[in-house]
C-alpha cells in the first residue's frame, strides 16, 4: 500500500499573551504584554497508508485539530517535516487540495438559507467536476446516504441528521482520495449517529479512501478504526491497532462495590487496584485479574459490609480515560 | 479564468437567492437611498451658488464628482467589501478554515463570495441618473477625454481594491483592523463629493497618494473638464501595481501568521 500522509517530527507552537483581570490591568496590557510560546502539537511521527481508517483520539487541548489542520494545509508548522500525498500541504496547491475534503461536525459548508443541492453546484464549479461525473456521484452519494428528498429543501429547515449526511455529500461530491474529519457525529441522536458511521464504513469500503477521523465519541473509533493514534498535550502516545491496545486491558475487569457504611481506602487496596474512590468512602471501583475475579469478589463479599456488587468489562472510553489519567 | 468567470456567476446566483428571502431590506435600502441622494443635490446646489471656494466647479460638474463617488462606494460594496467585511468573523469563528481547503485562489473567495445584491438598484436609482445629468450638464469634452476617464477611473477602482484586500489581509495579524479599514475605504469617501482643490494639499496628496480614492472621482471629472495635470496619467498606471503589491505582502505574511480556531 501506498504511503499517503508521512510526518517526522512534526511541531506547532503558538504565540499568546496573559493578561490579568481588571481595567488597570487591560490599560497596562495595551502597552506591555508577556507572551508566552504553547507547544500545540510536539515532534509527531505518523505514516498512513492509503485506504486506512484512522481515529484520532485526544482530550480537548491534546492537539488533534491541530495535526489535522496541519495536515490539510490549513496551518503552517513549526517544525518537522510533512508528506501528504506527495504534497506539501502549507503550500496549498489547487492539486493537492482538490484530492481531499474536510468535514468538521461543528461548521457547515452549506448555505443556511437555501436547499443544499446550491451548495453542491457550486463545489462542482470549485473543484472542476464535469457535468457527468457530478451526475453519477450525486446519484451514488445521495443513494448511499438516503437525502433525494431533501436536496431541494432549505437547510435551515432540515434536521441535524440530515444536515450531516449533506454534509458529507458534498465534500465528497469530487471523490477525494483523502477524508478529514472533524467531529463529524457531535451533536447527533444515536439513531443518526449511527447512520453516519454505516455510511462512512461503506463509503470507505468501497471506495478505499483514506480517511482520518477525530471524535470524542469512543463508539465512531471503536466501530470505523482499524487504527488508533492517541495524542496527548501533543505528543502522539499510542499508534497501534485498537485491538492490541485493548488486549492489555481484556485481562482485567472491573469490580464495582457500593457499601453499606464507609470503607477506609487501606482496607481496599488489597483487592486490587482502586480506579475510582467516593469521597464519603461508600464505593469503590476496582480493577482486577480476570481470571480470578470471582475469588477476589467472593472474598470481598465476606469481609467487606457490601450493600451491591457490579461486575464489568473495561470498555475502550474508560482505557482511554486510563491512558490519560496516568499521562 | 473560465472557472473564476463561473464562480462568480454562481456567487452572484446565490447571493441573489439569499437577496429575495429579504425582500423588505430591498424596499427599505432604495427608500434610504434615494432620500439621501436628494439631500445631497440639494447641498450641492447650495455649495456651488452660494460659495467663492467652489466658483471653478459648476452644478453639474458637482453632481458628475457626486455621482461617480456613489460609483465607487455602491460598486465596491456590491462587488467585494461585503465579503470582505465578514472576513474578521470567518477567522474567528473558524469559518476561514473552509475557505483555505478549497481549490480556489483564497483572495478571489474572500472578496466575491458574498455579492450585495440589494445594493445594485441602489446604483441605478441614483448613481446612474446623477451620472447621466451630470454629463448631460457640464461642459462638452472630446471621446479621448472620455475614454481617458474611464481609464483614470478604472485604475483607481483596481487600486481602492487592492488597497481594501491589502487592509483586510492584516486582519490575521491586528484583530482591530476592520474599523480602521472602514475609515481608510469608506469614510474616506466624504472627501470624494466634493472637489480636492479646496482641501488643503495634505489632504490632496493624501487622497491621491495613500488612499487612492482621487483617481474614482476628482481626477476623471479633470479629464472631462480638460483641466488634468499631466502627470495623472503615468500614475494610473503605477497606483495598481504599487497597491497589487501591497496586498500580496499582507496576505503572504497573514496567512503565515493564520492560526485558526482550536
Amino acid at each position: 500500500m501506498e504511503t499517503i500522509i508521512q510526518t517526522s517530527h512534526l511541531s506547532k507552537s503558538f504565540q499568546q499573551y496573559k493578561k490579568p483581570a481588571g481595567i488597570k490591568e487591560s490599560f497596562k496590557s495595551l502597552f506591555h504584554r508577556k507572551y508566552f510560546s504553547v507547544d500545540a502539537v510536539k515532534d509527531i511521527n505518523l505514516e498512513i497508508k492509503d485506504g486506512e481508517f484512522v481515529g484520532f483520539i485526544g482530550p480537548n487541548g491534546a492537539g488533534k485539530t491541530t495535526t489535522l489542520k496541519m495536515l490539510a494545509g490549513l496551518l503552517y508548522p513549526s517544525g518537522g517535516d510533512i508528506q501528504v500525498m506527495g504534497k506539501t500541504p502549507f503550500k496549498r496547491e489547487h492539486s493537492f487540495l482538490k484530492d481531499y475534503a474536510l468535514v468538521m461536525g461543528q461548521k457547515s459548508q452549506l448555505m443556511w438559507d437555501l436547499p443544499p443541492i446550491e451548495t453542491l453546484e457550486l463545489n462542482k464549479e470549485i473543484y472542476e467536476i464535469s457535468d457527468k461525473k457530478y451526475q453519477e456521484n450525486l446519484n451514488v452519494l445521495s443513494d448511499l446516504l438516503k437525502i433525494k428528498d431533501v436536496l431541494e429543501i432549505p437547510v435551515r429547515k432540515l434536521s441535524l441528521g440530515q444536515r450531516m449526511k449533506c454534509e458529507l455529500a458534498t465534500a465528497l461530491i469530487h471523490q477525494p482520495k483523502l477524508l478529514f474529519l472533524d467531529e463529524p457525529t457531535i451533536g447527533l441522536d444515536v439513531v443518526a449517529q449511527k447512520n453516519i458511521r454505516n455510511f462512512l464504513k461503506k463509503y470507505n469500503e468501497i471506495n478505499h479512501t483514506t480517511i482520518i477521523l477525530t471524535s470524542h465519541y469512543m463508539d465512531d473509533v471503536s466501530q470505523l478504526c482499524n487504527r488508533i493514534v492517541i495524542i496527548s498535550h501533543g505528543s502522539l502516545i499510542y499508534d497501534g491497532s485498537l485491538k492490541n491496545l485493548t488486549e492489555k486491558y481484556l485481562a482485567q475487569k472491573f469490580l464495582k462495590f457500593i457499601f453499606k457504611e464507609k470503607v477506609l481506602k487501606k482496607d481496599l487496596s488489597q483487592f486490587g487496584k482502586i480506579e475510582k474512590y467516593s469521597e464519603d468512602g461508600l464505593s469503590v471501583t476496582l480493577i482486577v485479574d480476570r481470571k480470578n475475579h470471582l475469588d477476589i469478589a467472593a472474598k470481598a463479599l465476606k469481609s467487606l459490609p457490601i450493600d451491591d456488587l457490579d461486575i464489568a468489562e473495561i470498555s475502550l472510553e474508560e482505557i482511554i480515560r486510563h491512558i490519560f489519567t496516568s499521562q | 479564468m473560465r472557472k473564476y468567470i463561473r464562480l462568480f456567476q454562481l456567487f452572484f446566483k446565490t447571493s441573489y437567492l439569499l437577496f429575495l428571502a429579504h425582500r423588505f431590506d430591498f424596499i427599505m435600502g432604495s427608500v434610504a437611498n434615494i432620500l439621501w441622494t436628494a439631500s445631497q443635490v440639494i447641498t450641492l446646489q447650495f455649495l456651488s451658488t452660494k460659495i467663492v471656494a467652489f466658483q471653478n466647479w459648476g452644478f453639474y460638474d458637482l453632481i458628475l464628482l457626486l455621482a461617480l463617488s456613489q460609483i465607487y462606494y455602491y460598486g465596491a460594496f456590491i462587488l467585494y467589501e461585503n465579503s470582505l467585511s465578514k472576513l474578521f468573523d470567518k477567522i474567528k469563528t473558524g469559518d476561514f478554515d473552509r475557505v483555505l481547503s478549497k481549490p480556489v485562489n483564497v483572495k478571489f473567495i474572500s472578496s466575491f463570495d458574498s455579492i450585495s445584491v440589494a445594493q445594485i438598484f441602489s446604483v441605478f436609482g441614483s448613481c446612474v441618473p446623477m451620472t447621466i445629468v451630470g454629463l448631460l450638464g457640464s461642459t462638452h469634452t472630446s471621446l479621448s477625454n472620455y475614454i481617458l476617464a474611464v481609464f483614470i477611473l478604472t485604475s483607481g477602482f483596481i487600486s481602492m481594491y487592492f488597497l481594501s484586500l491589502g487592509l483586510s489581509g492584516l486582519v490575521f495579524v491586528f484583530e482591530d483592523i476592520q474599523s480602521f479599514k472602514d475609515f481608510m475605504v469608506s469614510s474616506s469617501t466624504e472627501f470624494s463629493r466634493l472637489p480636492l482643490d479646496i482641501f488643503p494639499p495634505s489632504i490632496r496628496a493624501t487622497m491621491t497618494y495613500v488612499i487612492p480614492l482621487a483617481f474614482t472621482t476628482y481626477f476623471p471629472v479633470l479629464m472631462l473638464k480638460g483641466t488634468l495635470p499631466n502627470y495623472i496619467i503615468p500614475l494610473c498606471l503605477v497606483m495598481p501595481v504599487v497597491f497589487y503589491l501591497f496586498q500580496k505582502l499582507t496576505w503572504t505574511i497573514g496567512l503565515k501568521h493564520y492560526s485558526g480556531v482550536g
